[in-house]
């Protein structure tokens, strides 16, 4: 796997898998430890997939909540974190299909738009505002696929662990929704 | 950065950029809500001990009625005698009757 600068480094891998063997005998500390150090990661990924943070911070802990009852069937052989975020990227795209049915349900007329509008002037309110409609445009695995990728430095053995999917077609996913992104913040990309 | 399915190394820019963007507010915060949350989630309640042990508990209840119940039939049958029988009935079940033993057994039983 590349390491990536925001990859854990390795003695932290040992410490996972002890906290992890802990939690499976049921030590609800060591699991608030695993909670802690992959909570920030789950956020974004959940923000990436919901694009809303309330709504994201609820499905972490939903997620987590599912994770601690699921945890006596985890195999402390495996890696932790990629069961652990394929649950909370579970609980994130069902979310999404819970919050898409209830709005075509409530309100079919009116669709979400994520267009920017003009008066959003300034550099960082249109950087937000395509990182937005970028995110957007994207199918949900194909969102989750480059954070994970791009963000948070996980192997595509891991991200296709993490969604159910053959390595390449995560490559396939990291690809397409670089190449859409790249083309949306075409200017912001140059400037920095 | 080559555009390639094949490229293995992550894109540093998109992802400082997007690491900014999904990255959402009082992090610490958050993490402190969340560790909250598990922890009242985790704290079982009465009840939820209660509803916790109310199958195993139904079910221990069932099997201690029913060897009650067994031992209770069981028992009776055991230990309860046969119902007497009348005088006529046993002398006539007795063996050879004679007309002796039916006025007898009449006299005994009042007729």
């Amino acid at each position: 796997m590349t390491q990536h600068s925001h990859t854990p480094p390795r003695t932290l891998d040992v410490d996972e898998a002890l906290d992890a063997q802990a939690a499976v005998a049921g030590d609800a500390e060591a699991f608030g430890r695993l909670v802690e150090r992959h909570a920030l990661v789950a956020r974004r990924v959940a923000i990436a997939v919901v694009r809303n943070q309330e709504d994201a911070d609820d499905v972490v802990q939903d997620g987590m909540l599912a994770a601690w009852r699921a945890i006596a069937r985890f195999d402390p052989q495996r890696p932790f974190r990629p069961w652990l975020m394929r649950i909370v990227s579970n609980a994130a795209l069902d979310a999404l299909r819970r919050r898409q049915v209830r709005r075509t349900e409530e309100i079919p007329a009116r669709a979400e738009s994520s267009e920017v509008r003009p008066d959003q002037a300034t550099d960082h309110a249109l950087l937000r505002a395509r990182l937005d409609q970028g995110l957007a445009d994207l199918p949900e695995k194909q969102r989750v696929a480059v954070v994970l990728f791009d963000v948070e430095g996980y192997s595509h053995a891991e991200i296709a662990d993490i969604l159910g999917v053959p390595e390449g077609t995560v490559r396939s996913y990291v690809f397409h929704a670089r190449r859409a992104l790249r083309q949306t913040l075409a200017p912001f990309m140059e400037a920095t | 950065m080559s555009e390639s399915p094949f490229e293995s190394r992550p894109d540093e820019t998109l992802g400082r950029l997007l690491r900014e963007h999904l990255t959402g507010p009082d992090s610490a915060a958050f993490i402190v809500r969340l560790r909250r949350a598990l922890r009242d989630a985790l704290v079982e309640s009465p009840w939820e001990s209660l509803s916790r042990w109310s199958r195993p508990g139904l079910v221990a209840a069932g099997v201690a009625a029913a060897v009650l119940g067994w031992v209770a039939l069981g028992g009776r049958r055991t230990v309860e005698p046969a119902a007497p029988a009348s005088v006529s009935a046993q002398v006539i079940v007795a063996g050879e009757q004679t007309a002796g033993d039916l006025l007898i057994a009449a006299v005994v039983e009042g007729r």
